[in-house]
């Protein structure tokens, strides 16, 4: 082993994926910053990457064509509710099985595992069905609903609940709490990291949402950011610039969050691994 | 204050393990009840029967006289000391003071009261807007009484509370804990494997094994008059050596660990009559490590192992042991002064017979 | 499971769990079932014909229709290609991140971006970097290093490229989160079996072969096993950037599903190709929990 060239090579090789890896996100930025006539045809070399005479004008473009606002603030409703009641009622299911005794709870844990492997895909179709027998086509509702219990979510919960040490609850019960105080009081402040990783891991799958929007919205005012950013791209006039505006614009929340809270999303993937 | 009482409780886990069978005791007002046994005898399970986080199986539980078998853990009038102390990691010292406090619904002016109190008592003043984790063990554990001790329940349980501290520590919070539990006066279980502490705490002790109460009683009687050969072993450290015994009628000689010894049992007789129902059948005898002495006239034994302690010596020899089943044949004697013997030397060891007790050949005591 | 809690609470928890219950029940299971249900049917959106039950006449016609095939070979065809490069690439980044030294926190955040990106966006932006003639950006890029011997082309509008170009994209987007999974498998590996093997006079690519990917093997079964479901259900990019062409060059049974049931009205018959796609990934996470099974044995 050639110790000497070892760190090196390993720079070398980290430099040149890291390079292909941040190139379209680069072309992206650049492009959003540009004249629009200019982003086909500077797509071909180095100045693809860079924006000489920065303008503001796709940015502008962007709000004057569509109401992206309504947009994002669809997409933020939608998930914020899809997040935040499945946190609650995912975490108290998952604790209902790892710390109660109650009749059934064997088989109804067995048919939350069984329902784990059913992808939305393959339900899609009939559960477009019955949304829109009952009418509830083009709502909010019928975007949040549907992912608010999650079986992998009490699943993740079950698992980490399971772990905590029972003395805990067993000196809250002695001291008088009751199942869904000790639940509040003692095991949610306790059980921090569980509810971190279960939100970024429900955020990540839901922000990018796109079948499902596509199946049950036809209005603009319901309609969530990766549908809005599909329509936009076949709404002509076809300008590159407005469109990679629209990009930038649409990732850049997330990106934020992202880089914000990034250990956490890192160790929330890294839990998806970690599984029976 | 109140007194409980176990009647004839069984403890069967859902997997069919017993942990507890017929289990009775009786704990007076104001006592300090030592159980203690190896680890899995049942102790912890019977703690956590009187706390109400386990069902009785069967039989009947009482506190202050009243049947608690149904009753929830908050309603028992108890409070429980754990082994890890189980503080909520997320609140100050203070709120974990206040927690069950503000369960039982108490006012804020009460509530602030017997939390300052319980803080003085146990000097956790300064410590109260610190979390466990910025704690020392020993100060949790201090807080953990002391979140027992804000509900003046009639009650305390204590599970090993001890356990998670180091030698020094734990012998300086036991004081702390008998001073505590006399000047209250409130009726405490204690349990612990630590037969020291048991016997320093206890003002009884109730043995335990395999689910089985063995003998209960003050410590000092329990280490005297061992109701069986486990509480015998149990007791004292090290435990009572246990031979094989026969009195043979043609020599008038009680023998010992396959004659090492020969005694004559007339004397033994006349103080013990009942002896004389075993003239001849398997019996065995114990002796306490302390009793014996080196003497010319003692029986010879080889040394095995040698452990010095100073200012005094643990003396390991073999001798056999007849009775099937005792796989116990290592014997110690503890002998003053320092270590003046060798692995392998030979050294005479004698006892006075008054010292030895007797069991049955299953291992119970001969009144 | 553990012993729970002492006393039955049958009331608290059925008040707990029901929320996530029911809607389990309601939106998947129930939705599951109907599924199975209606590929047995003829149903279809607006359809003067009276509803029948057709046994399984919808799957004789599925599979004797030649997009559908083509679209499950499609997706065979992204799951040999796909997750074996993602995987491996996930793999390299992660051992090379696997070291503590300056930087490689921002490599680990740099990989890991795109996962965020929403796939309708990354989709979006590779269309453009794909864009026709000698100045699309993969165009020029193939010129480059192919030193000028790369003809340009519209791979979108390729029957030998529409393809590629999805998997390409799809790559780009995923490989963060296996690197990320691995990751933290690597981690995992106790140090001390490294220093034992070092002892022992293993050198770096027998540590790799011995140690590393015996000690990774089931968090490799897993991800492969999530790559695979996940080409399975790939619909997005395909709809954002070719709509399932040029002739069905780059369809897939998702794509196909949705063109059924919507833009055909044929619900039963979308029914249908989703019970597929369930079987396919019910077979897959049985192979999968056998390999992993056989795994625990040996050891």
């Amino acid at each position: 082993m050639t110790h000497r060239l070892f760190v090196p090579m390993i720079y070398l090789c980290l430099l040149l994926f890291g390079l292909l890896f941040i190139s379209p996100i680069g072309f992206m930025l650049a492009g959003s910053l540009k004249p629009d006539a200019r982003v086909l045809v500077e797509a071909g070399d180095w100045r693809a990457f860079w924006p000489a005479g920065v303008t503001l004008d796709n940015y502008r473009d962007v709000f004057a064509r569509v109401d992206f606002a309504r947009y994002l603030l669809n997409s933020l409703f939608i998930n914020g509710m899809i997040v935040g009641a499945g946190l609650l009622v995912n975490s108290l299911a998952g604790y209902a099985f790892a710390r109660l005794l109650w009749r059934g709870r064997e088989l109804l844990f067995g048919l939350v595992l069984a329902v784990m492997i059913i992808p939305l895909e393959a339900i899609a179709v009939p559960l477009f069905y019955m949304v829109s027998l009952v009418g509830w086509r083009d709502t909010y509702l019928v975007q949040i609903l549907p992912f608010i219990a999650n079986a992998f979510s009490v699943y993740l919960f079950y698992t980490y609940f399971i772990g905590l040490p029972r003395e805990l609850e067993e000196a809250a019960r002695i001291d008088g709490a009751g199942v869904l105080r000790t639940y509040f009081s003692i095991i949610l402040p306790n059980a921090k990291p569980v509810f971190a990783t279960v939100a970024i891991l429900t955020f990540l799958s839901q922000w990018g949402a796109f079948l499902w929007p596509l199946m049950v919205t036809s209005s603009e005012t319901v309609r969530p950011l990766p549908l809005a950013i599909a329509t936009f791209h076949s709404l002509p006039p076809l300008q590159w610039g407005d469109i990679l505006a629209f990009g930038v614009m649409m990732v850049l929340p997330i990106l934020v969050v992202f880089l914000l809270f990034q250990r956490w999303f890192v160790r929330g993937v890294a839990h998806t691994g970690i599984k029976g | 204050m109140a007194d409980v009482e176990y009647r004839h409780v069984d403890k069967i886990f859902e997997e069919g393990t017993k942990a507890l069978e017929k289990f009775s005791l009786a704990v007076e007002d104001g006592e300090m009840m030592v159980l203690v046994g190896p680890s899995g005898c049942g102790k912890s399970t019977a703690l956590r029967l009187l706390a109400g986080l386990e069902a009785v199986s069967n039989g009947e539980l009482l506190i202050g006289g009243r049947l608690v078998n149904e009753c929830s853990p908050q309603h028992r009038d108890i409070a429980m000391v754990f082994q890890n102390y189980a503080l909520y990691p997320h609140m100050t010292v203070r709120r974990n003071l206040e927690f069950p406090l503000r369960m039982m619904k108490l006012s804020k002016s009460e509530i602030a009261r017997r939390v300052e109190d319980a803080a003085h008592l146990l000097t956790l003043t300064d410590l109260l807007e610190k979390r466990p984790r910025q704690l020392s063990g020993g100060q949790r554990q201090r807080v953990a009484m002391g979140r027992a001790m804000v509900r003046q329940p009639q009650v305390f349980l204590m599970d090993e509370p001890l356990s998670n501290l180091d030698a020094k520590l734990r012998t300086q919070i036991r004081t702390e804990i008998i001073r505590l539990q006399k000047s209250s006066g409130v009726t405490t279980i204690y349990v612990t494997h630590d037969q020291v502490e048991a016997m320093t705490l206890g003002d009884r002790i109730a043995i335990l094994n395999a689910g089985k109460l063995q003998q209960v009683g003050p410590p000092q009687e329990l280490y005297d008059h061992p109701a069986n050969t486990f509480v015998a072993v149990f007791l004292g450290n090290p435990g009572m050596n246990i031979f094989d015994a026969t009195l043979n009628r043609d020599t008038g000689m009680l023998q010992l660990a396959a004659g090492a010894w020969q005694i004559p049992f007339e004397p033994l007789l006349a103080r013990k009559p009942s002896l004389s129902e075993y003239m001849e059948g398997a019996m065995l005898a114990g002796l306490r490590p302390e009793m014996f002495s080196t003497s010319t006239s003692g029986a010879e034994v080889t040394v095995e192992s040698v452990e010095s302690l100073g200012h005094e010596c643990l003396v390991y020899f073999t001798a056999s042991c007849v009775v099937p089943g005792r796989d116990q044949k290592t014997q110690v004697a503890r002998l003053p002064g320092p270590a003046l013997y060798e692995t392998g030397n030979s050294i005479q060891l004698s006892f006075d017979p008054e010292r030895l007790h007797f069991f049955t050949a299953d291992g119970d005591a001969i009144a | 499971m553990r012993q729970p809690l002492l006393d039955s609470r049958n009331f608290t928890a059925a008040f707990m769990s029901a929320p996530a219950l029911v809607g389990l029940l309601l939106f998947v299971a129930v939705p599951f079932l109907f599924a199975v249900a209606l590929s047995f049917t003829n149903l279809r959106l607006g359809s003067p014909l009276p509803l029948e039950w057709m046994g399984f006449e919808q799957y004789r016609r599925i599979f004797s229709d030649p997009s559908f095939v083509r679209a499950l070979l499609n997706n065979l065809v992204f799951v040999v290609v796909v997750v074996p490069l993602q995987t491996v690439l996930a793999l390299v980044l992660a051992l090379l991140l696997n070291r503590r030294f300056y930087g490689t926190t921002w490599f680990r955040t740099l990989f890991f971006m795109p996962v965020v990106f929403p796939l309708s966006l990354v989709a979006v932006v590779w269309v453009l970097i794909f864009a026709p003639g000698p100045n699309g950006m993969m165009n020029a890029f193939l010129d480059l290093v192919s030193l000028g011997s790369w003809t340009p082309r519209d791979f979108l509008h390729d029957p030998y490229f529409a393809l590629p170009a999805i998997m390409l994209t799809s790559i780009w987007q995923g490989t963060g989160f296996q690197m990320v999974i691995l990751l933290a498998g690597l981690q995992a590996v106790p140090a001390e079996l490294y220093e034992a093997a070092a002892i022992d006079g293993a050198g770096r690519r027998q540590q790799f072969w011995h140690i590393t990917l015996p000690q990774l093997r089931n968090t490799l079964i897993f991800v492969v096993l999530v790559t695979t479901i996940l080409a399975f259900r790939l619909f997005d990019q395909v709809q954002i950037m070719t709509q399932g062409g040029p002739y069905d060059a780059s369809t897939t049974v998702m794509f196909e599903t949705v063109e059924a049931a919507f833009a055909r009205q044929q619900v039963a018959r979308g029914a249908a190709m989703t019970v597929i796609l369930f079987l396919v990934v019910l077979l897959i996470t049985w192979l999968q929990r056998r390999v992993a099974r056989q795994e625990r044995e040996v050891t």
